[in-house]
């Protein structure tokens, strides 16, 4: 078991389109979750398939956030997490589950590893346990909900 | 819900894992939200059932006020109404998960059909469907109103 963050919601795309959206245009919804209230900067664009990399670019500067470690659409997808331009650090890892569901898809995500995080780290920005994954379970859920948007327009 | 709800009630669980399954199973709520110890404890959780949400905390380890009615005699501080499309099948699939219902299906006379129950922890909620017709009341009220 590991410490995790769990969010779901209900897609109106059926789990082959919402498996598309989420790791085609990744880079339209991340940005909408606030972690520590920064302001997000850069773009962000998956390399398809198991050993792809989920890169973050800002400006001329490229910067790997992590590895794709499962790739099964439509079912989902895995993937690391490393604060960018730390290729070395600790690393969680993220899992995004796609069902079918009434209406459309039920899309999960689930964020885990957090105890690998030391306690100086910058992905904790100073907060105890509780509180931080409080703030992560906030930053998916406004990221999902930015997700379910961009999907449900684009139908 | 953009900005998601503006109100979000917390219920305390002495066993949130166990709770949200219950929850999940006997009233239909789905996960929004949770976060998990590496025990797999659920710490905290946001579960929604149409557009509302209600969040699930951990009674234990926080303040001795955050207390589930299992450890409190039963007692209840809150109550939580919840608006579904069908209560009379609402009704049914709680019984049917094991739910103790504590006041029957029945029209009210302020124009609701709904019921009473009490949850895994002893939580009591109300389920409710507006009335398609007028409600007992008003029918009353509108023979009385017929001239003699």
């Amino acid at each position: 078991m590991s410490q995790r963050v769990t969010v779901s919601t209900r897609v109106a795309a059926e789990p082959a389109e919402a498996f598309a959206l989420f790791t085609g245009e990744i880079g339209a919804w991340w940005a909408a979750g606030a972690v520590r209230g920064a302001r997000w900067n850069g773009e962000l664009r998956f390399e398809p398939g198991v050993g792809g990399r989920l890169l973050k670019s800002i400006g001329d500067q490229l910067f790997e956030i992590g590895r794709v470690q499962r790739w099964e659409p439509p079912a989902g997808f895995v993937f690391e997490c490393r604060e960018a331009g730390e290729p070395d650090g600790p690393c969680t890892e993220v899992e995004v589950r796609f069902a079918p569901a009434p209406g459309g898809t039920r899309v999960t995500l689930e964020h885990c590893g957090f105890e690998k995080l030391p306690p100086d780290h910058p992905a904790r920005g100073g907060l105890a346990r509780e509180a931080l994954l409080r703030l992560w379970g906030r930053c998916w859920t406004e990221r999902l909900e930015q997700a379910k948007r961009c999907a449900e327009r684009s139908r | 819900m953009a900005n998601g709800p503006t109100l979000i009630p917390g219920l305390f669980y002495d066993d949130p894992n166990a709770a949200l399954d219950w929850l999940a199973q006997a009233f239909g709520f789905e996960l929004h939200m949770s976060y998990t110890d590496e025990a797999g404890r659920v710490g905290y959780a946001e579960i929604a059932l149409g557009e509302g949400v209600v969040a699930v905390r951990q009674s234990r380890g926080h303040s001795p006020h955050d207390l589930s009615p299992r450890a409190a005699g039963s007692v209840n501080t809150a109550h939580v109404a919840v608006a579904v499309p069908d209560v009379d099948a609402h009704c049914a699939r709680a019984q049917r998960a094991g739910a103790h219902v504590v006041e029957p299906l029945s029209d009210k006379f302020y124009g609701l059909r709904s019921y009473a129950v009490e949850d895994c922890e002893g939580h009591r909620w109300t389920f409710e469907t507006q009335l398609a017709g007028p409600a007992p009341e008003e029918k009353r009220w509108q023979r009385s109103e017929k001239p003699a």
